[in-house]
């Protein structure tokens, strides 16, 4: 289990004035400046804890992004090194300051071709591990598939929005299963939770079960390698990935923690 | 979205564009404090197709614009259209 305080702490006094992005490092910890400033609640198999108001650089881990720059790179916070990167000028997202909620930044997607790309896959071995998704976004368009989790020949291992309204999740060999969610264009708090145990997919917004939808299936590995794009438009926020179950009273306190960032609900 | 569109025969003319948009940002880095911090300006890779064609997406974004335009030529500018992505 990571907990904080438990590495170097560094702050970068270069961060950028305002609000959004400042610049807090923390080594084999998860680091600050999420859900109202404090670590995630839960840190037990977090693999992945994006946040757009920190690491967030205009080139390769130097210079902090400030509002309107393009984003070249982004820290991961769950101390796993899953950094972010996208060295393709017309691919890179834009940073937005005071664009989510009360004065927090997010990535802002303009167009199809924008994503981001991880360092190093991120594997998840569904056969053992089942996976936890919270996201914070505004999607602005109404795009048919946008995915939230990809690969970057646009393959198979996906975590898939399909029509502003359901969930999939695609592991090796394709074969995929989803649930509902409710409208994708609104700002909301959202988790996936899928069990490869019971293999069943629930799914939530601002901490309330929105749909659980069982289907009988062999899981296999997840390997992601890229990260919100293929259709999505609009803005994103805190993103974490669990390689666990987070059960409904879970998921709420992971939730509410969130709210106290973003006071969407 | 604005874009040039090539066939996804012409590689070499997209990737003779990209070069050419990529280095002019790179000569721009620092004026006015320009940031630039990629490798490329477009991939063939990574390029959204539509109707069977690359789109060489033309940023819209200020500086980005002007600077694409400076090294575009009169044709290549006029070749650029509006992509409904929706």
């Amino acid at each position: 289990m990571r907990v904080k305080g438990d590495g170097i702490f560094s702050i970068n006094t270069s961060a950028s004035g305002g609000f959004g992005n400042a610049g807090i490092s923390l080594p084999e910890t998860v680091a600050d400046a999420g859900g109202g400033g404090d670590s995630p609640p839960i840190t037990e198999e977090l693999q992945l804890y994006i946040n757009p108001d920190a690491d967030v650089y205009s080139d390769t881990g130097t210079t902090l992004a400030v509002d309107g720059d393009s984003i070249r790179q982004v820290n991961d916070q769950s101390g796993n090194s899953n950094t972010l990167e996208q060295a393709t000028a017309s691919s890179q997202y834009l940073y937005a300051t005071d664009a989510l909620g009360t004065g927090n930044s997010a990535f802002h997607i303009l167009a199809y071709a924008d994503h981001m790309d991880f360092s190093n896959t991120l594997t998840i071995q569904g056969a053992t591990k089942s996976l936890t998704f919270y996201c914070v976004y505004d999607k602005t368009n109404t795009a048919t598939i946008s995915y939230l989790f990809g690969t970057t020949d646009g393959n198979f291992n996906r975590i898939l929005e399909y029509g502003n309204s359901r969930i999939y999740f695609q592991d090796t060999d394709g074969d995929s299963h989803f649930a509902t969610i409710t409208n994708a264009a609104d700002l909301a708090i959202r988790a996936f939770t899928l069990d490869t145990s019971t293999d069943t997919i629930t799914t939530y917004v601002n901490g309330a079960l929105v749909n659980s939808s069982y289907k009988s299936k062999t899981w296999g590995d997840f390997n992601f390698d890229s990260f919100w794009g293929a259709g999505f438009i609009g803005y994103v926020g805190n993103v974490l990935l669990y390689s666990d179950l987070h059960d409904a009273t879970q998921v709420a306190e992971v939730s509410d923690w969130l709210n106290t960032k973003y006071s969407i609900y | 979205m604005k874009a040039i569109l090539f066939t996804q025969e012409d590689t070499a003319g997209f990737n003779e564009l990209q070069e050419r948009i990529h280095l002019h940002m790179i000569s721009k880095i620092g004026v006015d404090g320009f940031k630039y911090s990629a490798t490329k300006w477009a991939d063939t890779q990574e390029a959204y197709i539509h109707e069977d064609q690359f789109c060489m997406a033309i940023d819209e974004r200020e500086p980005r614009h002007n600077y694409i335009l400076e090294v575009l030529t009169q044709q290549e500018i006029d070749s650029i259209q509006d992509i409904n992505l929706e």
